[in-house]
């Protein structure tokens, strides 16, 4: 099984609450790395989503945190070899409203997306933001906003200035 | 972008199905839109000159068909090639 294909069928076992999130969204969108698994944000709760993948034998656990920086749950899972998680669209600054059918999938926003990689804020996530930014320069701010909200502007802007992201995704690097 | 003719109405609701849909034939895409076979044929092509579709040539049960491509479709299936690749890579280890 493909990931792109693994997303297909995992979002049409969790529709229509599921919203692709992650590195397939981010390819969607345009931005190209590699990935090994497929994300999707939701506004269930854990224990329906368990039971919506185990009625279509899908392998599937669901692990709580109550540590002040994790996500409350995350529903962790494998189909066919492919790794998968679902997670909690509210803690991720996902809208199971905000969403677009992009490739025949159900993806988040691109404004969402940038906001749910913000409050992650690691490295790939940063760079993630940074070449949406410059492949759509109309979000920009909007991205610096975000980012100053939680805490990774400084991240951001390190990878804005990276040299050979601006050549990859931009039309005008010297514009910035 | 390569020039075109013009960026018709008709040629931009035709992008829009395109990226919203999985990959799919002229035939389908005509199909689905309910419009006529030969304009939509058109339309791909110019949409193709001007590097906004991508039209690629598959084999489907021993017919040739031309399938239309969204950039984000291309991506997707360069995400899967990468994929396909790092398992290969890891089974060989």
């Amino acid at each position: 099984m493909l990931l792109s294909e693994a997303a297909c069928r995992l979002l049409e076992v969790l529709d229509p609450e599921g919203v692709l999130i992650g590195g397939l969204c981010g390819a969607i969108y345009g931005v190209e790395r590699y990935t090994r698994d497929v994300d999707i944000a939701i506004s269930l709760d854990p224990k329906t989503i368990i039971s919506r993948l185990h009625d279509k034998g899908i392998e599937a656990m669901v692990r709580y945190s109550n540590e002040p920086d994790d996500l409350s749950w995350v529903v962790h899972g494998h189909i066919e070899g492919i790794e998968f998680q679902v997670l909690p669209a509210s803690e991720t600054g996902i809208s199971s409203g905000s969403f677009q059918i992009r490739a025949g999938l159900r993806v988040a926003d691109i404004k969402s997306f940038i906001t749910s990689k913000c409050i992650a804020a690691g490295q790939q996530d940063m760079h993630d933001v940074a070449a949406l930014s410059l492949l759509n320069p109309d979000l920009l701010s909007f991205a610096k906003e975000k980012a100053s909200q939680h805490g990774c502007l400084t991240k951001l802007e390190s990878w804005l200035d990276d040299r050979r992201l601006q050549q990859r995704y931009s039309a005008t690097p010297d514009s910035l | 972008m390569a020039y075109m003719t013009k960026m018709t109405r008709r040629k931009i609701e035709l992008l829009e199905q395109i990226e919203k849909s999985t990959p799919m034939s002229i035939y389908q895409l005509a199909q689905i839109t309910g419009r006529n076979y030969r304009r939509v044929f058109d339309h791909v092509r110019d949409l193709s000159d001007a590097g906004l579709v991508n039209i690629r040539r598959e084999t489907r049960n021993g017919r040739q068909l031309s399938i239309v491509e969204h950039p984000c479709h291309q991506r997707l299936r360069h995400l899967d090639e990468m994929f396909i690749f790092r398992q290969e890579i890891n089974a060989t280890l």
